[in-house]
């Protein structure tokens, strides 16, 4: 199994998360040709940023239309799971509180909606959503700029699909920050199938995930004091909202 | 709602500009929506299963080597020297599966752009047959027709796909 590319929507319609672990080389076939004759980096880096964010734009425009026709077809109960070309297969997960996660993938791959579920839940909530210095709103673009967030993605999408296809250093979200092994090894070490209790939030000490969790605090807390880390101006692991990308 | 292996609950068919020609419904099971509600749905397919076209991601073929200290442009550069689709031997297309809890959408379109929107259980096996089925109907009993007007809609008259699926 393959995945090419995942997005997150929140209730806006804003995107807050997308990342693709295949490069994308601009929106249309003839717009391509003519880059490789011309051939500069800068006009390859607008197209590629403009492409980028096109694709966020149409997927969020399909998988709307296409859950709209579903709900007025199926009843307001229904819920729209997947769609299926030639090429490629579209997942989708939509939360009670219409945060909308989106992953494309190859054809050979089974329903991944328990994926997207466990996403949310294990990944989003625990994340971001629990992060206390993220924003509730992204408005502007800004969205889940959130260190602890990606590298679980990360992880949880290697673990989950043998990706052969899959660029282990490419980045191609909002942020660019690279792991270290070290951090990666500690994080590998989170429960992420774990399904945790509403019950049991307040007791951080209580169970794995919430000790790996506290852990990951502390050690983003690290990274953010000490004078080397490469994203000091931010604290814990979310950027501050004014900073944005780049 | 019956529960044998060929249930279809209706079928819609999309000329090529994105119009509807034809509705019908065969056994209940989706909602029933007025016939301007049709319209606008057979419209907004037409338009979504385009965009689900133009979204394929495409590989690089020249897999670029991830350097560690590089942002996007300049990982990006080298795969602007060309890519190929997931399936290489297969011709793209839109949108062919639809899945949801409660039903399957189907969707054949032919080589002139007309589209087969069928609707079925999630259940049903053999959809394609069915499709292949409406198609040979249509090209019979409807593209034969000599008073048939070209991208119109299908009169009762010049349609028996409704016999087929009884």
């Amino acid at each position: 199994m393959v995945v090419y590319s995942f997005y997150i929507f929140d209730r806006h319609a804003e995107c807050i998360y997308k990342r693709r672990w295949l490069p994308r080389p601009t929106s249309t076939v003839g717009k391509s040709r003519s880059d490789t004759t011309s051939g500069q980096a800068p006009t390859g880096l607008g197209q590629t940023v403009r492409s980028t964010d096109d694709d966020s734009k149409l997927v969020f425009g399909t998988v709307f239309s296409l859950r709209n026709m579903v709900r007025k077809l199926g009843g307001d109960d229904d819920n729209f799971v997947s769609f299926t070309t030639s090429q490629y297969k579209l997942h989708y997960y939509e939360t009670p509180t219409n945060t909308k996660f989106v992953m494309l993938t190859d054809l050979k791959s089974p329903s991944m909606r328990i994926a997207l579920q466990q996403i949310y839940i294990n990944l989003f909530v625990e994340y971001v959503v629990k992060n206390p210095l993220s924003p509730t709103e992204h408005p502007g673009g800004v969205g889940v700029n959130n260190e602890l967030f990606e590298e679980s993605l990360e992880q949880f999408v290697h673990r989950h699909g043998h990706t052969p296809g899959i660029l282990p250093g490419y980045k191609d979200g909002i942020s660019a920050i690279k792991g270290t092994p070290q951090r990666s090894r500690h994080l590998s070490q989170t429960p992420v199938e774990h399904h945790i209790q509403s019950g049991d939030q307040s007791q951080v000490q209580q169970g794995s995930i919430h000790t790996a969790f506290s852990d990951g605090w502390q050690h983003s807390m690290r990274r953010a004091l000490s004078p080397r880390g490469k994203i000091g101006a931010t604290v814990g692991s979310t950027r501050a909202p004014g900073t944005g990308p780049q | 709602m019956p529960s044998n292996n060929r249930t279809v609950f209706s079928l819609i068919i999309i000329n090529k500009a994105g119009g509807l020609i034809y509705q019908r419904e065969f056994q209940p099971g989706l909602r029933k929506l007025s016939t301007n509600d049709y319209l606008v749905l057979a419209g907004t397919f037409h338009g979504v299963h385009a965009i689900t076209r133009s979204i394929t991601p495409k590989l690089p073929i020249s897999q670029p080597t991830p350097s560690p200290a590089t942002s996007s442009p300049g990982t990006t550069t080298p795969a602007a020297s060309g890519y190929s689709y997931p399936n290489p031997g297969v011709p793209v297309t839109g949108l062919d599966y639809l899945e949801t809890d409660k039903f399957r959408l189907t969707c054949f379109q032919t080589l002139t752009g007309t589209k087969f929107l069928l609707f079925t259980d999630p259940m049903t096996g053999n959809v394609e047959t069915i499709v292949q089925k409406i198609y040979e109907l249509y090209a019979d009993y409807v593209m034969k027709n000599p008073f048939y007007q070209l991208e119109m809609p299908v009169r009762r008259a010049g349609s028996r796909i409704q016999d087929k699926q009884k």
